[in-house]
């Protein structure tokens, strides 16, 4: 027979009670029926049921009472106890762990014991109100106030409270609110006050007989960052190469001048055209083959000019995705890499103020909610003056930037929309001449972006519909080549669980986008050669693209998604179409492992761009046709210890054709690329005519690059963070007479990054980069050669002032910090030496 | 009327060390906010000067102007260097700093120099610290007034060392720097120190010129290199926060 259901529903009410501050609790009420089945004698308690005040627990002014459920067992003891109605800890966990300990008289029916399970109410009584009327009557004033933390103003529970006047040594413990009452003798009182994480606090207060001093005490933590980790869950992985960056990695990754889009640069598998223009090359591709993204949409300018940060605020930037290959279907027109920065819903009530000053640029961001509504505010701007600094190397030489955004999100975590403007422009003046004041605008790079977003339905089921308008202008040699184009990129996408297995993801793309040159401005073929029509992208462009992707999960240990991306291309005169199968599998060969087996296969494909990327130059003439890469891939994830990851991944990249390959080392027709055929001599020194570097950029050529990635990694869980990394890589084109490598091929690549958070509110962060030199022509052939290694140090200190409501950071960013000299990377070229020191100020609420 | 500010300083401050500074006391900000309550700040929870004796971190900036000597072949030059340098407190008598310097050089010479350093730090008297630095030093500079007629090395072929006699208009490279300092601590409260410090220097540097020519083998420039070596001074002026 089951006494349990029985005994229940005759329910057994027990309470005890006990007193803050107090050893003491209120005498144990014994067991009593409230009402008793016939037959059925209900336990009955053998010696006290109370439970003392929790030590570790805050004072509170309201009685705390916990409902828990007990087995008692039928030999009287508790079997399990199981919680019915929590108060929150410590309370609960006391009353979890005393109960264990009760003893009782079985329950008995019909003179049998049974097994019975009976509820048991614990009421933690609240302390004595501290008042003039205390028991000791000697403790005549009255202490009261709250602990705050200096900075946030968060307020700090369980602070323990430590009040010695004349009487001797009374204590107390913050509430949840930071709260807290002591009683005390007038006259001098020294307080101190010690929690987890604080600094101590030491005050002398004065009270006169029957005060009541209110006191609002501010303490300072040990260390207080703002980009402290929060892990929010774990995003499935469907794909083998992203890594993830966020807080501390992004944002104070030393050498880059807290600028998330440049850590990319110290990944496995990304070299960049120079340390002073970090564009990222991504597994041995040119620049134009790696996609930036802002929130999935293409960014058309990643940095601004010169080494100068990038176009969007950094506080916007929550997490930098980048896959170094074997992309999602979701992402399309690129054969490199994709680097997606992920901005993040602000939370209701997430108020920001950040100003940000330092030798280059000026800048702030606000975050608000808006008042009387559910809406939240984001507001930021740069204006960045870095004439000041080259004026006094070359003064004939202006450069200027500003960029700005402003978002508004409003909705519900299961109907979010957001409204996002941004935009940028660059310009950069020469003097007319030598010391002229006069300027003359050389190049101007301007674009403006409204991207209105919703998205509906859960994590597991939505539905994203996104319109991306733009404007973009660019223009190069002083008005001579210059392009202004408009858009509209509608987008949507969908994600559907069909089983528990099998999930769908599709969506779908338009691009319309019209460009033109402006009547004013000179034929472009007068400044660049015929060839230039084939990079000019006036005229109209239209791009749809569709997906579909279906992760198929028939165990927990393995993954299979199998996917294809659909594009069409057309401009005024061509158009062209691609389809793209991809696989990836992921295997967990061992149960209970942290080893996971990965590999890829896919298909890319994209139109043809320029070198870098440049406002509404996202695409030149179709009629040169797609470029084509067939990818494959293969690596294991290790998790060596918590927090500690170790991935390695292997490579090939089949490319056919490559146009565009951003070029500096000089071609010469019919050179070879084994032993030379002219000894003695370079192919310039023979009198050979060089290829014109146009011509040598529109050559349809096959590329490959194979290697090996390496990543040892330390997230950011305490107080360090940083990795190791090391990449083995070949990147060759199969230039007239042979393969060689490509002109930036780099054989060998090694970083190490660490950060480290110290005491006082100190943190320390260093990087050290080390890579082959790039390939030079020599008299064996076109890049036989190699420029000498390349070092780099780079240094970063932050200290965090704390005030009593705000924050100052001040930070010094030192990037190559030895001074190490750079190969120009051009055969007979010089190679050059600089160090960029930023010092900077940033305020925060 | 700077000579005579400096004067002063450094008149004062061994003059307080003598008399043996008082324990500081942080200035409170105290406030009654709109809840009415009071607002108050911790008072110090230990001395100033103990506080600065205590093993930890200090991050220093400091600003120095110096003088070099030449030695032949080298040039002589002045210059005013920033450095950056983070200071580990190791116990009363000993701390351990790494320091990098940055010297924007004039004279015969324009350019810059720069220097990474290890520097162990002893302190005889809680004020006082001496140091021996030693490590990596550079130079990029450039002859300031370059002859009309340069020499013609279009018939180098391949990089070589030139004699102390040849003449080396600009030089690139680095090689070893070490330096002597003496350092006075004034302890401005618990957070922040400052002081001024003498410091004598030197400079070994392995000199590079790129010539014009390309090396054919190697396609890398070819380079005349020549070795040069300075020996100096300088005072300066830190400041440390902990």
């Amino acid at each position: 027979m089951n006494y349990r259901i029985a005994a229940l529903a005759t329910c057994l009410l027990v309470s005890a009670g006990a007193r803050a501050q107090s050893a003491d609790s209120s005498p144990a009420s014994p067991p009593e029926a409230a009402s008793v089945e016939r037959g059925l004698v209900p336990p009955r308690a053998l010696g006290s049921l109370s439970i003392a005040y929790p030590a570790a627990a805050p004072a509170r002014s309201e009685p705390v009472a916990v409902k828990v459920l007990l087995t008692i067992g039928i030999d009287g003891a508790v079997t399990a106890v199981q919680l019915a109605e929590g108060a929150g800890e410590p309370f609960d966990g006391a009353v979890l762990e005393a109960a264990k300990s009760f003893r009782f008289e079985p329950a008995r029916m019909d003179g049998k014991p049974v097994e019975v399970m009976v509820p048991f109410t614990q009421t933690f009584l609240p302390p004595p109100p501290p008042s003039l009327e205390a028991e000791n009557k000697k403790l005549d004033a009255l202490l009261e106030g709250l602990v705050v933390e200096r900075g946030s103003r968060r307020p700090v529970p369980l602070a323990n409270l430590m009040a010695r006047d004349r009487e001797g040594e009374h204590f107390a413990i913050s509430d949840e609110q930071g709260r807290f009452s002591l009683a005390v003798a007038s006259g001098e009182v020294r307080v101190q006050l010690a929690a987890a994480g604080l600094r101590p606090f030491s005050r002398i207060e004065v009270l006169r007989p029957d005060e009541q001093l209110k006191v609002k005490y501010l303490v300072e933590r040990e260390s207080l960052n703002p980009y402290e980790s929060v892990v929010v869950g774990t995003r499935e992985r469907t794909e083998i190469s992203r890594t993830t960056l966020s807080g501390r990695e992004l944002h104070q990754m030393p050498g880059t001048m807290g600028d998330p889009m440049r850590t990319v640069t110290v990944l496995p598998g990304v070299t960049q055209v120079m340390s002073l223009l970090p564009i990222p090359m991504v597994r041995g591709s040119s620049p134009g083959d790696t996609g930036i993204f802002l929130d999935g949409a293409r960014l058309p300018l990643l940095f601004h000019l010169f080494g100068g940060p990038s176009v969007i605020h950094p506080e916007f930037i929550d997490r930098i995705d980048f896959y170094p290959g074997g992309f999602p279907v979701s992402y399309g027109g690129y054969t490199g890499g994709i680097i997606d920065g992920q901005t993040v819903r602000p939370k209701l009530g997430e108020n920001k103020v950040d100003l940000d000053l330092n030798l280059l640029q000026t800048g702030f961001f606000v975050r608000q909610q808006v008042p009387g509504t559910d809406l939240i505010a984001s507001i930021a701007g740069r204006y960045g003056y870095p004439s000041l600094v080259l004026k006094a190397l070359t003064p004939d030489l202006g450069l200027s930037y500003w960029d700005y955004q402003a978002r508004l999100d409003g909705g519900s975590p299961k109907s979010a929309w957001s409204v996002f403007a941004y935009g940028a422009q660059d310009v950069m003046q020469m003097a007319d001449s030598p010391g002229s004041s006069s300027m003359t605008t050389e190049l101007l790079f301007h674009f403006h972006r409204l991207d209105l977003k919703w998205k509906t339905g859960t994590e597991e089921q939505n539905g994203n519909y996104r319109v991306l308008l733009g404007y973009d202008e660019t223009q190069l040699a002083a008005g001579a080549v210059s392009n202004k184009s408009v858009f509209v990129d509608p987008q949507v996408s969908w994600s559907l669980p069909l089983a528990s297995w099998l999930r769908v993801r599709a969506g779908g793309e338009a691009l319309l986008r019209e460009s033109g040159n402006p009547p004013e401005a000179r034929p472009v073929e007068e400044v660049i050669g015929m060839t230039a029509s084939l990079i000019q992208t006036s005229g109209r462009l239209f791009n749809v693209g569709a997906f579909l992707e279906a992760p198929v999960k028939p165990s927990e240990r393995l993954l299979v998604v199998p996917g294809v991306r659909y594009d069409h291309y057309r401009d005024d005169k061509a158009q062209q179409r691609s389809l793209d199968p991809r696989l990836t599998l992921r295997c967990q060969p061992l149960e209970a492992s942290e080893l996971w087996l990965k590999a890829m296969v896919g298909r890319y494909h994209q139109p043809p761009r320029v070198f870098l990327p440049v406002p509404g130059a996202d695409q030149a003439s179709l009629e040169l046709g797609l470029l084509v890469s067939t990818q494959y891939g293969a690596g294991v994830e290790v998790g060596l210890a918590p927090g500690i990851d170790l991935d390695v991944q292997g490579y090939y990249n089949a490319m056919n054709p490559v146009v565009f390959d951003l070029s500096i080392n000089t071609l010469y027709p019919g050179q070879t690329m084994g032993p030379s055929s002219l000894p003695g001599q370079l192919p310039s020194d023979a009198g050979q005519v060089e290829v014109n570097p146009l011509t040598d950029a529109l050559t349809k050529r096959r590329g490959r690059s194979y290697g090996l990635e390496v990543l040892l990694r330390k997230r950011d869980a305490k107080n360090v963070f940083g990795w190791l990394a090391y990449t083995l890589s070949h990147s060759e084109r199969d230039y007239e007479k042979g393969w060689a490598p490509f002109d930036f091929d780099r054989t060998h690549m090694f970083n190490a990054v660490a950060g480290i958070r110290l005491p006082r509110n100190w943190e320390i962060g260093g990087r050290l980069l080390l890579q082959s030199g790039t390939p030079l022509n020599t008299i064996q052939g076109t890049n036989a050669g190699r420029a000498d290694w390349q070092f780099r140090a780079d240094l970063r200190v932050d200290k965090r002032a704390v005030w009593n409501s705000w924050l100052l950071d001040f930070y010094v960013d030192i990037v190559n910090a030895t001074v190490s000299e750079e190969s120009g990377g051009v055969s007979g070229g010089s190679g050059y030496r600089y160090v960029l020191p930023t010092i900077g100020l940033r305020g925060g609420l | 009327m700077r000579k005579v500010i400096l004067v002063w300083l450094a008149a004062l401050l061994p003059l307080s060390a003598l008399a043996g500074e008082p324990p500081k006391v942080l200035s409170e900000r105290e406030a009654v906010d709109d809840d009415g309550y009071r607002v108050s700040l911790s008072m110090p929870t230990e001395d100033d000067r103990a506080a600065w004796m205590q093993p930890g971190l200090r991050v220093e900036l400091a600003v120095e102007e110096g003088y070099l000597l030449a030695v032949a072949p080298a040039p002589r030059m002045l210059g005013t260097t920033f450095h950056l340098r983070t200071r580990l407190r190791l116990d009363d008598s000993w701390s351990l700093a790494a320091t990098l310097g940055y010297t924007l050089a004039r004279g015969d010479y324009n350019g810059a120099r720069w220097t990474a350093l290890v520097e162990p730090i002893f302190h005889p008297l809680p004020s006082l610290g001496v140091s021996l630095a030693l490590g990596f030093g550079g130079l990029s500079l450039t002859q300031v007034k370059l002859p009309a007629t340069m020499p013609d090395n279009s018939g180098e072929i391949a990089s070589r060392t030139f004699a102390d006699g040849e003449h080396l208009y600009s030089c690139t490279g680095g090689a070893w720097a070490g330096q002597a300092r003496v350092e006075y601590l004034w302890v401005a409260g618990p957070l922040f120190s400052t002081g001024p410090y003498f410091v004598a220097d030197s400079q070994w540097t392995a000199c590079t010129r790129e010539l014009g020519p390309t090396d054919l083998e190697t396609g890398a420039p070819v380079l005349g290199k020549q070795w040069w070596l300075n020996l100096g001074a300088g005072i300066g002026w830190w400041f440390s926060w902990r």
